[in-house]
């Protein structure tokens, strides 16, 4: 079975005719000329009929291109790649929608698709002595939503300031839709949104008002406009207090002001600060209601959070910072794998002496005493070896469980000690799961 | 950004240079002297009487029929604004030869108000030829001249 | 930056002046204002005699937009061009709003200039509304009876507006440099309270210099001196040089204050 050679993703600028849809990716089919398949010794072509293409595109449309989703695609279409990938295939070029040729390398490290829509690379920042931020990268994919989590001080205010052009960073480049960040050229991109802070607006005008005068600086006036202002108010449910002054509106209906003034851009690039941080848990439920939606719509979401129900909720990704260092960024998944996952509930006959033992094991953490036990994490040989070390000093267990830990724990784990012993660590293991995902693929 | 700074900085510099400029065309002695304030003293005076002898009915006459000249000196010492006193010769409208006296406050923007110091010139309002009461010009009057 | 950027952020601001009751009030102090002083020149006696001009109130309608601006040089056009070039950049720290605003499409030069211009144009307004006011004061209230110019000369009711016109218009060039310095120490102070009361205290020295009498050189680099600069549009003959000089000064004013202010604008890191 011969293997795939070259596997890469390009563009092809061949195809007019820009989709603005976001979702409705064409792909064209094309292998490079390495990628044959080698076993029949001659370079022979396969064709494959209109019923693979039209899995393949269904399938990418529903996913954003990069790495996993293509081992994603090859799971649901169900064939092997080398079947499908076809020297002389026909494009997607029909009705002017954009087209890729798909194909992989065997040193993939991520596709080289042109518009990624939020790239931050390198990103520092330091106020006089104390370093604000240090060396923090971000990517967040379309219809992703990317949750930034970290202590107060962390520097999550800071970095969304500086995706966003109201900070200027050190060093490190933010591109926003392809485009390089520079603030001395133009405002904040066309379809790139944000709100930080809690949200600011003239008092002595009304909301509507607010809104129209933003809608006025992004270059739109007229009568499309003020329906556009009317609809995304009655999105975040301001519609009836839109005509009173801000000055009489609470910290809820200005953060969903906000969020309509960042919606009135039709973002595909949103940055959110504690976007409900003030909000009661309807109108929270009903922001992340709307997150969801303009995620499924195609959005990139990054937003930073203190509710780990939250960002548990909402996020496919997330970036852990501390200190201006990035501890962790994946999906929550990867969190679990990176961190002891499981943790394990012993109830025993006297808690303080199973405590002290617990405390003098290398093999075992002890997370917590709780009134119904102790919590502890560490593999099931260790656990073993600890029960029957608590037996033979006389302490009886009543009960033992396990239970997945909540992201919360994992995150304070994660954000207590030393943060450049826990991110070396973190490296350390990202690393060798990026190359046992290189051999899969 | 360095190209901004550097703007900047030619900017100010510039400023800098026409202001020295300005300010080095003349430096040194107050241009507030006797000889301005004459020149512009005479002129005006005449003028004005011109414009009294209009209004008090008088058969009309220009400025230079009265063929003023005016001699100034500084009251409380040196050049520069402050109190100066006037003397101003001229031929009144039946031809006599008029010495009046004007006490000065000059401005350091070269404006003046001239407060008469003689009696001979009456008080603030005049009696026309056709009895109605009009201001009286010469009493008290200001004027401005060119200081660059 | 382009233009339709600049005028975007001009017409946003001028919505927002329009809303505010305080520029609403200063111009219609611009409008009663001259009326009222007439009434008072009316009723009264006793005439402005310390300011030039003063004693002719009561016989020329002319002479009274001429009191009116060089009383309006010591207090009101330092006042009026700060109201709004000290508050416009302030403002938004006050209210919070620069993340708000510069989230959006434009860039920080295009707001930087829109709001600029908003301020420059507020001050050219006030200034019309205040000379057209103090015109049609004089005129209505006193009558267009010729006036007795600055070197005795009688000038007849069309060459006399026609002066008044122009001395009024050579107010323009100290009040925007008075607005460019209103602008820098909004910037840089963010603070709307030093954005009008240093521009004031500022001109209130600088005519406290002017009496003292003091260096002649420096006399002339004060941005008030300029407001001086009329005097010559009223002699016989007209003498311009005080006019071009108080022209190029107040540029350079003006140029100064805009570029520095602008320069701090750039360099600002927006919240913490």
């Amino acid at each position: 079975m011969g293997r795939d050679k070259s596997f890469e993703v390009r563009r092809d600028d061949r195809a007019t005719g820009f989709n603005q849809g976001r979702q409705k990716w064409s792909v064209a089919l094309r292998v490079s000329a390495a990628a044959h398949r080698e076993e029949d010794g001659a370079r022979r072509p396969r064709h494959v009929g209109d019923g693979h293409i039209e899995e393949a595109a269904f399938v990418l449309e529903r996913y954003p291109i990069h790495q996993s989703t293509l081992c994603d695609w090859r799971t649901a279409v169900k064939t092997d790649v080398s079947d499908v990938v076809n020297d002389g295939f026909r494009a997607f070029a029909a009705d002017q929608r954009p087209v890729y040729t798909v194909a992989t390398t065997a040193d993939y490290h991520r596709p080289a698709m042109a518009n990624r829509p939020l790239e931050a690379t390198g990103i520092s920042k330091r106020y006089g002595a104390r370093a604000a931020l240090d060396v923090v990268d971000l990517v967040v994919d379309r219809g992703v939503v990317h949750g930034l989590l970290g202590p107060n001080g962390a520097g999550k205010t800071t970095l969304l300031r500086i995706l966003l052009g109201l900070v200027r960073p050190d060093s490190g480049e933010v591109r926003l839709l392809g485009q390089r960040l520079d603030r001395g050229a133009g405002g904040v991109p066309e379809r790139v949104a944000g709100m930080v802070d809690v949200p600011a607006f003239y008092p002595y005008l009304s909301g509507r008002r607010n809104l129209q005068l933003l809608a006025s600086l992004d270059g739109h006036r007229g009568a499309t406009c003020a329906t556009r202002v009317d609809d995304v108010l009655s999105e975040v449910g301001l519609a009836v207090d839109s005509s009173s002054l801000v000055r009489g509106y609470s910290a809820g209906m200005r953060q969903r002001l906000g969020l309509a003034a960042a919606r009135l851009r039709t973002p595909d690039v949103l940055v959110l600060d504690e976007p409900t941080s003030s909000l009661d848990p309807r109108s929270a439920a009903d922001i992340r209601r709307l997150i969801r939606r303009m995620a499924d719509e195609g959005a990139a979401i990054v937003f930073s959070s203190h509710d780990m129900a939250e960002v548990e909720e909402l996020c496919t990704t997330m970036t852990v910072i501390d200190a201006g260092r990035v501890l962790f960024s994946g999906s929550i998944a990867r969190l679990q794998r990176r961190t002891s996952a499981s943790v394990h509930v012993i109830r025993t006959s006297d808690d303080t002496a199973a405590a002290a033992l617990a405390c003098e094991r290398d093999d075992l953490r002890l997370l917590s005493v709780e009134g119904d036990g102790l919590e502890l994490t560490g593999d099931v040989a260790a656990m073993d070896a600890y029960v029957v070390a608590l037996g033979r000093r006389g302490v009886a267990v009543r009960s033992l469980t396990t239970r997945q830990r909540s992201l919360e724990s994992l995150f304070l784990e994660l954000t207590s000690g030393s943060g450049a012993q826990r991110s070396n660590r973190l490296l350390s293991a990202e690393r060798e799961d990026e190359r046992r995902a290189e051999l899969v693929s | 950004m360095n190209w901004r700074v550097n703007r900047l900085f030619r900017v100010i510099r510039a400023g800098l240079l026409v202001v020295a400029a300005c300010a080095a065309s003349s430096c040194g002695a107050s241009p507030i002297t006797s000889g301005r304030i004459e020149a512009a003293l005479a002129p005006t005076f005449a003028h004005l009487v011109e414009v009294q002898v209009d209004w008090l009915g008088l058969p009309a006459m220009t400025a230079a029929d009265f063929a003023v000249t005016a001699s100034c000196r500084k009251l409380a010492g040196g050049a520069g604004s402050g109190e100066w006193g006037c003397t101003l010769v001229w031929k009144g409208p039946q031809r006599q030869t008029l010495t009046d006296s004007y006490d000065l406050f000059v401005s350091a923007d070269g404006c003046y108000t001239a407060t008469v110091a003689t009696e001979n010139l009456g008080g603030p309002l005049l009696k026309a030829k056709n009895g109605r009461e009009v201001r009286n010009l010469l009493y008290a009057f200001e004027g401005c001249f060119d200081t660059t | 930056m382009t233009l339709r950027g600049i005028h975007a952020v001009f017409r946003v601001e001028c919505i927002k002046l329009a809303a505010q009751a305080k520029t609403r009030l200063a111009l219609a102090a611009c409008v009663a204002g001259p009326f009222a002083f007439a009434a008072v020149i009316r009723l009264q006696s006793s005439l402005p005699e310390d300011t030039l001009f003063g004693r002719s109130v009561q016989q020329s309608g002319f002479a009274l937009p001429l009191v009116v601006l060089g009383f309006a040089a010591l207090w009101a056009l330092p006042v009026l061009t700060s109201i709004v070039g000290g508050d416009l950049f302030s403002a938004e720290d006050r209210y919070g709003t620069w993340s708000t605003v510069l989230t959006r499409s434009r860039s920080r030069s295009e707001t930087f200039a829109g709001k600029t211009l908003t301020a420059l144009g507020f001050s050219v307004l006030a200034i019309a509304v205040l000379g057209v006011s103090s015109i049609a004061a004089g005129a209505l209230v006193v009558g267009t009876q010729p006036l007795v110019g600055l070197s005795g000369v009688l000038l007849a009711a069309p060459d006399a507006l026609r002066r008044v016109a122009l001395a009024w218009t050579t107010a323009l060039a100290p009040a925007a440099a008075f607005t460019g310095l209103a602008v820098l120490v909004s910037i840089v102070t963010r603070s709307s309270v030093a954005g009008i009361a240093l521009p004031v205290g500022l001109a209130l020295v600088m005519q406290l210099f002017a009496l003292v009498d003091g260096p002649e050189p420096l006399r002339r680099l004060l941005m008030t001196s300029a407001f001086g600069s009329w005097h010559g549009l009223l002699a016989e003959p007209r003498y311009y040089a005080p006019l071009v000089h108080g022209i190029a000064v107040s540029a350079v004013y003006f140029v100064v204050c805009i570029a520095s202010a602008y320069w701090v604008m750039q360099r600002r890191d927006i919240g913490r």
